[in-house]
């Protein structure tokens, strides 16, 4: 494209280079099997459930349904009332470091690792 | 009393919401990553960018909440009004400047990829926010900061072509 200049192609390289040492320093903590699962609704403090158990949560708030499985170290969201869906549609995590987010319902649900400084760390 | 001057102005703006509107609306049928959630082509934005270049950022503001708040009304959640508001303005501040400040660095490509890439950052930023929260925002921004490039090439690309054609139609 003889349109573009000199200074777009080093911001896209720029921004590319950048976004894949994001990546990969965020694939140091995805690797393994994650052994906890926080989950946090709006500002209150966050509860944490072990992955090995198998159950089913509550989350709901009021009017905001959201029911969390817990089966087999996979946690899905089962069913949202809320209004785009994405969480339900995110599928299985099992992983550390792999998350499922309600946007609209303020809920966050993130797998951590076995190290109890991380939790610490991430729940000041 | 409106002068015929500004009623062209109004009609001319209510012209790009309605454009702007459509796309918005046509693209909630294009398949999305569920993975991934806020990945979006953003094809509105060709609206606001090319408004911007060819009349104002005054006009390209307009055009902006306009069409954010008119789709509001049909999706309940103040949370998402939030979060398509902030990465519009954020991306029409930094377009803005772009424009008049580095105009002789990047073509309207580099341009639209700086305000994809400052759309994305204040949409990662409302999502910290709101959940309290920066790990999970930062596990999806890599992924983010990747599709603002490519979306701002794609926008960019579609508005410079648009742009020159728009010129040789004749200073209207
Ligand atoms: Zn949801």
């Amino acid at each position: 494209m003889n349109m573009m200049k000199r200074g777009d192609y080093i911001l896209i390289i720029f921004l590319l280079l950048f976004a894949g040492v994001l990546f990969l320093h965020n694939m140091n903590n995805i690797q393994e099997k994650g052994t906890m699962v926080e989950i946090r609704f709006a500002d209150e403090d966050p509860i944490y459930v072990s992955i090995d158990q198998n159950t089913t949560l509550d989350l709901s708030h009021g009017d905001l349904v959201n029911i969390l499985c817990i089966e087999d170290e996979k946690v899905y969201m089962l069913e949202s009332n809320c209004r785009d869906q994405l969480c339900v549609r995110r599928g299985e995590i099992s992983l550390e470091g792999e998350s499922i987010v309600c946007l609209p319902h303020r809920i966050s649900i993130v797998i951590l690792g076995t190290d109890k400084g991380d939790i610490d760390a991430l729940s000041q | 009393m409106p002068s015929a001057n500004n009623i062209q102005r109004f009609t001319r703006l209510s012209l790009f919401v309605t454009m702007a509107l459509v796309l918005s609306y046509m693209e909630r049928f294009l398949p999305i990553l569920p993975a991934f959630p806020g990945i979006k082509l953003g094809l509105a934005n060709i609206i606001t960018f090319i408004v911007l270049i060819m009349y104002s950022w005054k006009d390209a503001f307009f055009v902006l909440i306009a069409r954010v708040t008119l789709l509001s009304f049909f999706s309940a959640s103040g949370i998402s009004f939030l979060y398509s508001m902030s990465g519009g303005l954020m991306s029409l501040m930094a377009m803005t400047f772009a424009l008049k400040y580095l105009g002789n660095t990047f073509s309207l490509i580099g341009i639209s990829v700086i305000g994809a890439f400052m759309h994305n950052t204040a949409q990662m930023l409302v999502l910290a926010a709101v959940l309290r929260s920066f790990f999970i925002p930062l596990s999806y921004y890599p992924i983010l900061v990747l599709s603002a490039v490519l979306t701002g090439i794609l926008t960019g690309y579609i508005v410079a072509n648009l742009h020159r054609h728009l010129e040789k139609l004749g200073q209207s």
